[in-house]
């Protein structure tokens, strides 16, 4: 079932919107968490880590959701499909390790926003930033961007039954 | 995912199943998932921000909210 050329277009601006949100979202709680590891204000680095649980519920995992369904909506209601392309298919399976990583890691987040928020100088300057997390989830999103943009060629076995079809 | 619709025959098409980029592709994960693995082994074990609470990288979900208990500073 392909989408008519109207709503392709229209889901293709909410998936653009919402990853490439994803992926600024992603930069903020990184320069957040550079900001928590290199500031030695008590009160900044609690700062940093409420705006990083913030940022981190409230927009990058609605974005992060958002994308992987309008992806999957454009996948399904174009020619392109699921599972024809190999690029499809890599680009699905990283963003939903994306995603199982960063729900699995915001709780943790949410932990140590409220630890420091009570914490003294001497705890606060141990707990340090959240940079691997972010980090490698850039890495991972910029690669999933990469692909989106370029669409390597190669057909899957299932991709070129169906173009014979 | 862009506008443009498939059209063309497709390279991997021709004899070969899997594209070289995808085979190469493949290696590279494989070889950063062996070196998160490794780095996490030779590391304490736990990760993520969560190390340096009270109770290391273990979730306290013993606690109503779910959260790490905050340190009683009295």
């Amino acid at each position: 079932m392909t989408m008519p050329p109207a709503l392709r277009k229209a889901a293709l601006a909410v998936h653009l919107t919402v990853s490439v949100g994803w992926i600024g979202g992603v930069v903020a709680y990184l320069a957040l968490g550079l900001w928590a590891v290199n500031t030695t204000d008590d009160q900044s680095i609690r700062a940093a880590w409420a705006a990083m649980d913030t940022i981190g519920w409230y927009a990058i995992v609605p974005l992060a959701s958002a994308a992987l369904g309008t992806g999957l909506l454009m996948a399904l209601g174009t020619r392109w499909g699921l599972f024809r392309h190999y690029w499809v298919i890599i680009s699905l399976i990283l963003t939903l390790i994306a995603l199982v990583v960063l729900l699995l890691h915001m709780p943790d987040v949410t932990a140590t926003a409220d630890f420091a928020a009570n914490a003294s100088g001497d705890q606060l300057a141990a707990l340090g930033g959240d940079l691997a997390h972010p980090a490698i989830g850039l890495a991972l999103l910029l690669v999933v961007q990469t692909l989106n943009l370029y669409k390597p060629k190669g057909l899957t076995h299932y991709g070129r039954r169906r173009q014979r079809q | 995912m862009d506008t443009p619709q498939p059209t063309e025959p497709d390279p991997g098409d021709d004899g070969h199943p899997i594209p070289r980029w995808v085979k190469g592709f493949i290696i590279a994960a494989v070889a950063a998932v062996v070196l998160v693995v490794v780095v996490l082994a030779i590391g304490s074990g736990g990760h993520g921000p969560s190390r340096h609470l009270p109770g290391g990288d273990q979730k306290t979900t013993d606690t109503p909210e779910g959260h790490t208990p905050p340190v009683d500073h009295g």
